[in-house]
């Protein structure tokens, strides 16, 4: 990954650190953005702890990709980590208003992110794109149509982009992890009362927590060349749990 | 019996006029709006063409729902009938406000008329709803990334929808057409076209394109109380374009 521009948003949510730490340690220069670098205080404590990583308080989709391309003359790789806490409730319950937002964050953020990327790639004749997802629209989860909906949109998003930009070398992915990756990077807001513990030992014994590292490596993978031929696949990040 | 009482929404346009034939001969009594119906002439000459129909003025899904059980004391059927223009763009150049625009009306409509019709089939402890959606994401078409976004997410809908309600005895599925006769999106004087002839016998292995009756047939199905352990899914449409 050396001389690798990489951008991973919402770098402290998720998959986030997991994978810019992984793609720092594989020698990438790794941009990393987060709301909670707005506070210059939390940003420099940040920038403190993981020296490694370029942090930016600038989190506008396009304004990231521009930033980024001016300071180190290309971007090679963007994770679109964003994620959202999703909140249980039959769908006469929900309000429209929560949809809306779910698909500003989860499928319209992507879109920006990867809009401004595929014209540097394209032009550059290669890129990686990894939208960190969910694989619960693949079967639906009841209770949870506004978090469906707006993951399904971010995935049909992702495997047509794929497909356009496959021809331009540009590879683009989806990882979907499950709670299995909690507590680390399903944080309580998003597991509610329930904890990441509690769910594993409900869907089974030989079910555990990732590891960080392995998070890592999933990102390292389809963010490195070895990894080329996959194209426009959601992968799921679960350990088993389905 | 007494009649089964359905909402078909936009019922001008793409899976609409297929979905009020199948109704109506499948002996249900059919409320439907439309963009268009705001035009005198456009609603009279529906309504003169469709005599057995119930027209809506209203078009906003909540309104339209609300509207139906109002009128006939329930909702036994939704046909969450949704389309907007299309505006083909590579993705680097697609407009965020076209993005918007298709995610209000394939994304957030079927969502907001599912949300107004699922309290009265739960009460009633029965009823079906049906998504008109798209095979596009299954294979994705491009420079209809965003679309397909929307479509996509329309189709997750239904899943989770489904999960959902389940137990309340209501059916949720999704129609995935592509090249399917329709007078949205594959008008047949586009379908005649030498070019399109082409693409169709290059891209479908059934080297043809669906015809309204088929439609018919299988929004017919999808309504009849024997297709009641189908639930959950999306049926392409497509003459095997997407497996």
């Amino acid at each position: 990954m050396r001389g690798k521009v990489c951008i991973v948003t919402h770098v402290t949510a998720s998959i986030g650190q997991a994978g810019a730490d992984a793609l720092a340690k594989a020698g990438a220069k790794v941009v990393v953005s987060d709301a909670s670098f707005a506070d210059a205080k939390k940003r420099e404590a940040y920038a403190k702890a993981h020296p490694r990583l370029k942090v930016t308080a600038t989190l506008d989709p396009e304004l990231l990709v521009e930033e980024t391309v001016a300071r180190h003359k290309r971007v090679d790789v963007i994770v679109a980590n964003a994620s959202l806490a999703p909140k249980p409730a039959q769908i006469e319950k929900t309000k429209v208003k929560e949809l809306r937002e779910a698909l500003e964050v989860l499928a319209i953020e992507p879109f920006r992110l990867a809009k401004a990327a595929s014209r540097h790639m394209k032009q550059q004749k290669s890129g990686k794109i990894i939208f960190v997802t969910s694989d619960a629209p693949r079967y639906g989860l009841a209770n949870h149509t506004v978090y469906c909906t707006a993951q399904g949109t971010a995935n049909a998003l992702m495997g047509t982009v794929a497909q356009e930009l496959a021809g331009a070398n540009v590879q683009v992915n989806a990882i979907a992890p499950a709670a299995t990756v909690a507590p680390t990077y399903f944080p309580k807001e998003m597991m509610g009362e329930t904890t990441a513990e509690k769910v594993i030992v409900k869907k089974g014994k030989g079910m555990r927590k990732a590891k960080a590292a392995e998070a890592g490596a999933l990102v390292a993978f389809l963010a490195g060349e070895g990894s080329d031929f996959l194209i426009g696949e959601v992968i799921p990040f679960a350990g088993g749990w389905i | 019996m007494k009649k089964k009482i359905a909402l078909v929404t936009l019922a001008t346009g793409y899976g609409g006029p297929s979905a009020v034939k199948a109704l109506l001969a499948g002996g249900w009594k059919v409320f439907c709006n439309d963009r268009g119906f705001s035009d005198t002439k456009q609603c009279k000459a529906f309504a003169k063409a469709n005599p057995k129909v119930k027209i809506l003025d209203a078009l906003e899904p909540e309104k339209a729902v609300g509207a139906v059980v109002k009128q006939a004391g329930r909702i036994d059927l939704l046909f969450s009938n949704n389309f907007v223009p299309l505006y083909p763009s590579a993705v680097e150049t697609a407009a965020l406000d076209v993005y918007r625009d298709y995610l209000e009306g394939l994304t957030i409509e079927p969502f907001r008329a599912a949300r107004a019709a699922v309290p009265h089939m739960k009460k009633q402890k029965s009823g079906k709803i049906v998504f008109m959606t798209s095979a596009g994401p299954m294979k994705g078409l491009p420079n209809l990334s965003t679309y397909c976004a929307a479509r996509g997410g329309a189709t997750a809908l239904m899943k989770a929808l489904a999960q959902e309600v389940g137990r309340f005895n209501i059916q949720v599925n999704a129609i995935g057409p592509n090249y399917a006769e329709n007078p949205t999106y594959f008008p047949k004087h586009i379908l005649g076209k030498p070019f399109m002839r082409k693409l169709i016998k290059e891209e479908c292995p059934i080297e043809r394109y669906a015809t309204p009756e088929e439609m018919v047939a299988l929004i017919a199905f999808l309504a009849k109380e024997e297709s009641n352990f189908i639930t959950s899914q999306l049926i392409p449409f497509c003459g095997g374009w997407a497996s």
